[in-house]
């Protein structure tokens, strides 16, 4: 137990130490804040809807970078280590396939959070500078943010327990894109339901399987001030939390019966 | 060394899928050997031959189709195995953006070692390992012979009962070389068992104490290395001088060859002349012996006999 908890903590400070030192990491924060820059600038234009479309964008802007970040984090987190060959020193001491896996990933999901502070970080003080409010509802959406953040990270882990970098990538991507689709796609479910269209059992068979972030996303709810409550945070937590663990499960099945030749 | 079975492959096989059309590649078809405790036991064979693939076997990165490894009589896939277990896989790459110090951090985590028995383990071994003075230099900064002096250091950190070494010696230099050759046989004198797979043949046939010899994926050989050689003399090597066309015709069949080197001449004598007879001859028609050395057989004939059927390297054929 000691033994597993020591391992996932060096796993953690490998990965930090690998962030603090990777300058694509850095070059994405640096965009990304510029973009927020240049996004509030903008908002500030804009006469009367300034403060929601500050909002609205800077969230927008903010969350696809970090997106961006999560992909490029979860498929190399196993596959510089696959094709480095370091994996070779990892999983010859006694590291148990599910620790690399379970440890890797709580270190992505750490790095993630630091990106992700940084971001909203820089997003809430740039608001307040603003003279816009900041409250409750604006950390409920961070937080659900940073919950698809966590969804990402798990499939690109998924994907890449069996798949290169780059379909990993690709895969990763396509899931968020249709993940964040889902209303849309019930909606035409349920049209072509009504119409007597059959292709409405796979949109539904899609929809059954394929990770619900726009659950996650509060962007609507914080540009119209609709409340989230408590309810609902502790759902959307519950949704993350058994979502990526099925995913890792999944991704363990087929990593724990790969070769590393 | 005693009869306790440190490691036991048996009979395993693993069969490669290349490409785009899964191209079959017989890495290794069929091996077996057993180390006992105490040994250090070498692993030879041509490039190719499926020694770095027996050794992912062995070390569990890799799943035999077919056969079994047993480590202490584990299964090399159960941890308490891989606890008692050292790996230094064939050109190890360590992590680039971690400091020497960082990286043995890193690995003491792996083997659950307290930050504080890690440390001082690291600070002995890169010292023993000749990185002493680069604990705060980054790994992408180190030279082909440092990184795997690291990777060195890091196969022992957990003070293993049992060294998997893939061509520890490669990418160093001669003395670093002769320092690793010392580091197993001292690992050794500690009770430690040592799998030690290597091109450097002379190393091997020193310090081994029982070899595999693996070719195209088989077995070719396995024993101990004086029962692998013949004890017999091959050839008698002599420099002398003032040697004479006509002494080379008195000696007949004896001599294999001669060279002139200027006034020294170098000349080959078969094994198994009479030797006494001979140096008399020799003595008498004036010429005077320099030196004469019997040359027995090596490792490296026994090697190249048993893989000549292959020019190039012995990869497998489909
Ligand atoms: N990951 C891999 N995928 C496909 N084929 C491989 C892989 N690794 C090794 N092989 C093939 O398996 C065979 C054995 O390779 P292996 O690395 O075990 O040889 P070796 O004895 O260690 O050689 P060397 O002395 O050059 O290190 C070779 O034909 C090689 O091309
Ligand atoms: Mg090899």
């Amino acid at each position: 137990m000691i033994r597993t908890l020591r391992q996932i903590d060096a796993f953690a400070r490998n990965a930090l130490l690998e962030g603090l030192r990777n300058k694509v990491l850095y070059a994405v924060l640096v965009a990304a804040l510029a973009a927020l820059g240049a996004a509030s600038a903008f908002g500030a234009l804009s006469l009367h809807q300034e403060e929601r479309l500050f909002n609205n964008l800077v969230f927008a802007i903010g969350h696809l970078f970090l997106v961006a970040l999560a992909i490029y984090q979860g498929v190399n987190a196993l596959h510089r280590e696959i094709d480095s060959k370091t994996i070779f020193t990892v999983l010859s001491k006694p590291v148990t396939r599910a620790s690399f896996l379970i440890g890797k990933f709580m270190a992505s999901v750490g790095i993630l959070t630091v990106c992700w502070a940084l971001m909203f970080g820089a997003k809430a003080l740039t608001a307040l500078a603003l003279g816009y409010e900041v409250g409750a509802l604006h950390l409920a959406t961070y937080a659900g943010s940073l919950m698809q953040l966590v969804l990402v990270l798990a499939l690109a882990f998924f994907f890449s327990a069996f798949s290169g970098p780059l379909l990993s990538a690709l895969f990763t991507f396509g899931l968020f894109v249709v993940g964040s689709l889902t209303p849309q796609l019930a909606d035409a479910s349920r049209q072509f339901a009504n119409e007597g269209n059959p292709l409405h059992l796979i949109l539904d068979a899609t929809l059954y399987v394929i990770p619900d972030l726009e659950k996650l996303n509060l962007s609507y709810e914080l540009a119209t001030g609709i409340e989230v409550g408590w309810g609902y945070l502790v759902h959307a937590l519950l949704y993350t939390g058994v979502t990526s663990g099925l995913l890792l499960g999944f991704g363990y099945l087929i990593f724990a019966r790969r070769d590393f030749a | 060394m005693s009869d306790e079975i440190v490691l036991d492959v048996q009979d395993v096989a693993k069969t490669y899928r290349v490409g785009f059309f899964r191209k079959r590649v017989d890495a290794v078809k069929a091996v077996s050997f057993q180390i006992r405790r105490g040994e250090i036991f070498g692993l030879v064979g041509p490039n190719g031959a499926g020694k770095s693939t027996t050794i992912k076997m062995i070390t569990g990165l890799v799943r035999p189709d077919r056969g079994q490894v047993r480590i202490f009589g584990m299964p090399s896939t159960r941890v308490a195995a891989r606890a008692r277990m050292g790996f230094l896989p064939e050109n190890p790459n360590l992590y680039p953006h971690l400091k020497a110090g960082e990286l043995m951090r890193f690995y003491g985590g792996l083997l659950g070692l307290s930050r504080k028995e890690s440390d001082a383990r690291a600070e002995r071994l890169l010292e023993q390992v000749g990185l002493g003075h680069a604990l705060d230099r980054p790994i992408s900064k180190f030279s082909k012979g440092m990184k795997q002096r690291a990777g060195i250091a890091q196969a022992l950190l957990g003070d293993p009962e049992f060294v998997v070494l893939d061509e520890p010696q490669s990418g160093l230099d001669p003395i670093g070389r002769r320092e690793i050759r010392d580091l197993v046989v001292d690992l050794r004198r500690q009770g430690k068992t040592i799998l030690f797979c290597s091109h450097i043949l002379p190393d091997v046939e020193d310090i081994c104490d029982r070899v595999t010899l693996v070719h195209q994926g088989q077995v070719r050989e396995t024993g101990y290395i004086h029962e692998l050689l013949n004890p017999d003399v091959l050839r008698y090597e002599l420099f002398a001088r003032r040697w004479t066309p006509e002494l080379t015709d008195t000696l007949g069949d004896r001599v294999l060859q001669r060279f002139d080197i200027g006034e020294v001449s170098r000349v080959d004598l078969r094994g198994d002349i009479d030797l006494e007879e001979t140096l008399a001859l020799i003595a008498s028609a004036g010429a005077r012996v320099e030196s004469l050395q019997p040359q027995k057989q090596r490792l490296e004939d026994v090697f190249i006999r048993d893989t000549s059927d292959t020019t190039e390297t012995s990869e497998a054929r489909p």
